[in-house]
């Protein structure tokens, strides 16, 4: 069971990972580049209309019955998500603290990593979060139909054999399996949150402690 | 240390500041003050180097310029002591940390913007541009959403500073006690299209300047007649 959960992470990864880089390149050009934008915009849109089970055939007509068809399908319902999210994120950064970097003559990289990145950051949190739903649905829909491997592959056998309640238990996997992602992903936030909440705490305590006396 | 000469600016039809000259000293505090909108923050811009669209001369004896903006700019995702950090490449722990006793936030360095007060942001906001380590600081109206007991302790704070660091400042307002209070000279601005109608030099220490009489209300009298 663990090999078929594994190869069905594998590719759900490949495709997120290659979806969210080539989302991200296509974000940030557009985010800077108003002409790019106006080109970029319309394809993206094209993109996120097109049916996934369109892609899925024009994939399987390309890669032929393999596990390809799952990564390509994964990457192309990410690829508009992350862009937009971020090209929007990059409208929104605030032009006071882009002149407050030039005045204090920040670098390009302290440019980036100072303000351009925490002013992105929600819009690619909820960009990823969107993607990541969709990438599962996908990824297993992908293997339904193209592949005997993976958790797809397994829903395919069970419906031939006519066992309903092992299709229902594959789907509950899935369902767990997103919900792990996506605690594994916020994690890296509630960190965060926690790091400067226990600031405040601290802060809170000095008041507090400054009354007393 | 900083001398600007003809300086006009124009966004498309609107003449926001028209032809004018002023000199600042090293180690003075100049107030300028006008009426609101009437070209103060624009002139900061482009001594700043924000703005480089407009004509006329400015010749600069600085090689750094430390700005303090109306609103605080601080980021909200970094802390007190980060938001002073991030202005230089090395992180000087020393220097900044005696900085942030300086301006009163001595414990509040791993605080977060969010839920400092606005009198606590701006001072984070001084000791950002102190760091920086600019001999001459620009200040476009830094306490004005500050209620006036803030606004009074901001201004003693920036005298302790100016008396320790000796900056050149050039601190903008339309406050007129908050010009008399801080300045060495005030350059009184026309309205727009600004252009220096009156230039007032305060001889007396910074401690010693009362408005409610003598002197210094005839002074603000005459400020107030000017750009009323």
């Amino acid at each position: 069971m663990w090999e078929e959960v594994l190869k069905t992470v594998m590719r759900l990864l490949t495709g997120l990972g290659m979806g969210l880089l080539i989302g991200a390149v296509i974000g940030i050009v557009s985010g800077f580049l108003r002409p790019f934008e106006e080109i970029a915009r319309p394809i993206l849109g094209i993109i996120q209309v097109v049916p996934p089970i369109s892609w899925l055939i024009l994939a399987i007509i390309w890669f032929g019955f393999n596990g390809a068809v799952s990564i390509f399908i994964v990457i192309m319902s990410v690829i508009p998500t992350i862009a937009i999210c971020m090209a929007d994120g990059i409208h929104q950064i605030d032009k006071n603290f882009c002149d407050m970097g030039k005045l204090f003559n920040f670098s390009r990289w302290y440019q980036f990593r100072y303000i351009i990145l925490p002013s992105i950051g929600p819009f690619i949190m909820s960009g990823f979060k969107i993607a990541l739903g969709n990438a599962w649905k996908t990824v297993v829909m992908g293997e339904v139909l193209t592949t005997s491997s993976g958790i797809g592959g397994q829903i395919t056998q069970a419906r031939l054999n006519i066992e309903t309640e092992t299709v229902i238990a594959w789907t509950v996997i899935v369902v767990v399996l997103y919900y792990c992602s996506v605690t594994a992903f916020s994690l890296a936030g509630k960190l965060k949150k926690r790091r400067q909440d226990a600031g405040n705490k601290k802060f809170v305590k000095v008041v507090s402690g400054t009354q007393g006396h | 240390m900083l001398e600007i000469k003809n300086l006009s600016k124009s966004f498309q039809e609107l003449k926001v500041i028209d032809h004018l000259s002023l000199t600042v000293y090293e180690k003075e505090i100049v107030v300028i003050i006008g009426p609101s909108g009437c070209g103060k923050s624009t002139m900061l811009n482009i001594i700043s180097g924000l703005l480089r669209d407009y004509q006329g001369m400015i010749k600069k004896d600085v090689e750094k310029i430390g700005y303090v903006f109306q609103e605080d700019r601080i980021l909200p995702w970094l802390s007190v002591y980060d938001n002073i950090r991030i202005v230089k490449a090395e992180d000087d722990r020393k220097t900044i940390e005696k900085l942030i006793k300086k301006v009163g936030l001595a414990g509040f360095e791993n605080y977060y913007p969010d839920c400092l007060s606005g009198g606590m942001r701006q001072r984070c906001a001084i000791a950002r541009a102190l760091y920086y380590g600019s001999s001459l600081l620009l200040m476009d109206e830094p306490f004005k959403s500050l209620d006036y007991g803030l606004r009074k302790e901001m201004l003693l704070l920036l005298e302790n500073i100016w008396q320790t660091e000796e900056n050149t400042i050039i601190f903008v307002t339309h406050d007129i006690d908050e010009a008399i209070a801080i300045g060495h000279r005030i350059l009184v601005l026309s309205n727009r299209p600004a252009r220096v109608i009156k230039e007032l030099y305060i001889n007396r220490s910074l401690e010693n300047r009362n408005c409610d009489g003598g002197e210094m209300l005839k002074m603000k009298n005459e400020i107030i007649s000017l750009i009323a």
